[in-house]
């Protein structure tokens, strides 16, 4: 017979189903449910995995071995690049006061998408990390075009990325027209991008994406500063100045792991899809047609967009692709930054469809075009 | 059963901090990373513990992430940990003569600039000769002659134009990760040694030869062939030839 609740239970926090006992099943998913419980169960999957793979002999199949190296490979090399650009983007959205950007947002479209390309400089991380930096810079008030322009531009002309290109092309003695060439053909692209994808608005240009807790509490900090008023915490309290500090860290700690934890499913796709080609399709398909002018420079476009290769490494790659002449290398160590599986997948967490279909025509036009002109120059 | 989505989230970041801590500390990254983007495994194992630890001081508490775990939430977790239940379940998975077929075998003209040249053929290396193929002028620059003296260390590949009676011995050189490896080889004439199909494709040799250029091809007579295991790297890099 249920017990009725008296004022007692009611302030000591007992209601009348606690007078009930606890079934050994609710017990066990409490227990599994825990840290600790999923710590176990991760452990035990783990090895029945390795059992199973073992028994069907998984490690046998070479497409299987070379996709499971490529793959990995592909998520590893872009993991720290991409924990990189969400703190970068955290940094920005929670330490760089709102004024700045309201600032930079009312300057002319035309001074600040230079201002943000040659900002790029600065970045040198690959295309991983410039994503969710552009995205959050464009969030802030940041013009579409410049926000497009610097995400563009930061893979192309950081320093390790020339640095690397230098060092590969030294050997056959045109390191400086490569490495000037990229920076060129990179800043062109990226300017040229910005200002036709960039007259689109920033809403009609970002995804929506579901709220996180980082993003609303931001949001109300924000609004609190904005207007004046003393942040507050959940209690409706005013924070003091430690309060606010610690805050502005619980922030900067969630917005990291929002943005990781969002990019990063983007990324193991693009990077799957990446490996799925590399181990179907033969390189010679493309590779054999280097002697042909135009199509060779988009056979290695192509290439550089299935490869996913990172861009401070990619100018070794390209280097090997003898048969082809060195604008059409060009265009595949200018292309791969720009688009290619994984950053397709990470463009499509992050834009709309719009921005996707603005960029392919104008990175492929411009980047052979580009590349034309400098082989008419150098070769 | 309802997985609380802070635990959740926190679990997917502890299990590729723990990931790349054991790339790092096993030395297993050698077999994804070249030497020249290694440091991106240490930066990635220190990095993530910095953001789990932060995570669970600062971020646990804020108030969005509490709740259980959707479905979709749940599924896009797990699809961010596919890479590690990949290696998981295929342990030591290792780039062969699978790879080698798929991918063009490349003459880095990286090594133009650095060729150890005749006095020094115990750094001459599978892309070397690959690149004297390519390159008969490289050849005779780099004193890729007939007669001399080659200590190799690659894995059996056979090809379709791999000439009766030999194999070729291929290795990866790569520049940043596995994904843009590619592979040299030369054909080896093992007559001297033993049968050729006594080596399976993928198993790793140590050939000790001699240097012929038969119309064009080079081949190495091999006069010593040992069988030794997988190399702690397996993949060259193209800077330092």
């Amino acid at each position: 017979m249920a017990t009725r609740q008296t004022d007692t239970d009611l302030r000591l926090g007992r209601n009348a189903a606690l007078a009930q006992p606890r079934s050994p099943i609710a017990d066990v998913t409490g227990l599994l449910a825990s840290p600790f419980g999923i710590v176990v169960g991760m452990l035990v999957s783990a090895a029945v995995l390795v059992a199973v793979g073992r028994t069907l002999g998984l490690n046998q199949i070479a497409a299987a071995e070379t996709f499971v190296i490529v793959f990995t490979s592909l998520v590893v090399e872009a993991i720290p690049f991409v924990l990189l650009g969400a703190t970068v983007a955290a940094a920005i959205e929670v330490f760089v006061p709102q004024r700045l950007f309201s600032r930079i947002a009312r300057l002319p479209v035309a001074l600040q998408l230079p201002v943000a390309s040659a900002g790029a400089l600065a970045f040198p991380v690959c295309e991983c990390g410039s994503v969710p930096v552009a995205r959050r810079l464009m969030t802030k008030g940041m013009a579409p075009a410049a926000g497009i322009a610097f995400m563009l531009a930061a893979p192309a002309i950081n320093p390790v990325v020339l640095a690397s290109t230098w060092v590969a092309y030294e050997g056959r003695g045109n390191a400086l027209e490569m490495t000037l060439g990229r920076a060129a053909v990179g800043l062109f692209v990226a300017v040229v991008a910005g200002m036709v994808i960039g007259r689109l608005s920033t809403k009609s240009l970002l995804r929506e994406r579901p709220a996180s807790a980082s993003e609303a509490v931001a949001a109300a900090s924000r609004y609190a500063h904005d207007h004046g008023q003393d942040e507050l915490d959940a209690d409706g309290c005013a924070i003091s100045a430690t309060g606010s500090k610690l805050r502005k860290g619980r922030l900067f700690a969630a917005h990291v792991a929002d943005d990781f934890l969002f990019m990063g499913r983007y990324l193991v796709i693009g990077a799957a899809l990446a490996a799925v080609i590399q181990v179907i399709l033969p390189q010679d398909i493309i590779t054999g047609l280097g002697e042909l002018p135009v199509l060779s420079t988009l056979a290695l476009m192509g290439l550089a967009f299935v490869m996913a290769l990172c861009s401070e490494a990619d100018a070794f790659v390209a280097i090997s692709f003898t048969q082809f002449r060195f604008a059409s290398q060009l265009g595949f160590l200018n292309f791969g930054p720009i688009v290619d599986t994984k950053l397709l997948a990470l463009y499509g967490a992050t834009f709309t469809r719009g921005f996707i279909r603005a960029l392919l025509p104008v990175a492929i036009i411009t980047v052979v075009a580009a590349t034309v002109v400098f082989g008419l120059f150098v070769e | 059963m309802k997985l609380q989505r802070r635990t959740g989230r926190a679990f997917v970041i502890f299990a590729w901090a723990g990931f790349f801590m054991w790339l790092w500390l096993s030395g297993e990254l050698s077999r994804y990373v070249g030497p020249r983007t290694d440091w991106v495994i240490p930066f990635g194992a220190i990095t993530l513990t910095v953001v789990l630890l932060g995570y669970l001081i600062f971020g646990f508490r804020s108030s969005g992430v509490r709740g259980s775990l959707t479905r979709r939430e749940s599924a896009a977790l797990g699809l961010i940990l596919l890479p590690i239940l990949g290696v998981i379940l295929i342990p030591n998975a290792q780039l062969g003569s699978f790879a080698v077929s798929k991918k063009d075998a490349g003459a880095s003209n990286v090594v133009l600039s650095k060729s150890p040249g005749a006095k020094d053929p115990s750094k001459i290396g599978l892309v070397h000769l690959q690149t004297g193929e390519e390159y008969p002028g490289y050849a005779e620059y780099a004193g890729l002659t007939d007669g001399i003296e080659l200590k190799l260390i690659g894995f059996v590949v056979r090809l379709d134009d791999t000439p009766d009676g030999m194999f070729e011995l291929a290795r990866f050189y790569i520049a940043c990760c596995a994904a843009d490896a590619t592979p040299s080889f030369v054909a080896v004439d093992p007559h001297e040694v033993a049968p050729a199909d006594q080596y399976p494709e993928d198993t790793w040799l140590d050939v000790a030869g001699t240097l012929e250029n038969q119309d064009g091809q080079f081949v190495i007579v091999a006069s010593q062939i040992v069988e030794i295991p997988e190399p702690d790297e397996p993949y060259l890099p193209f800077l330092g030839l």
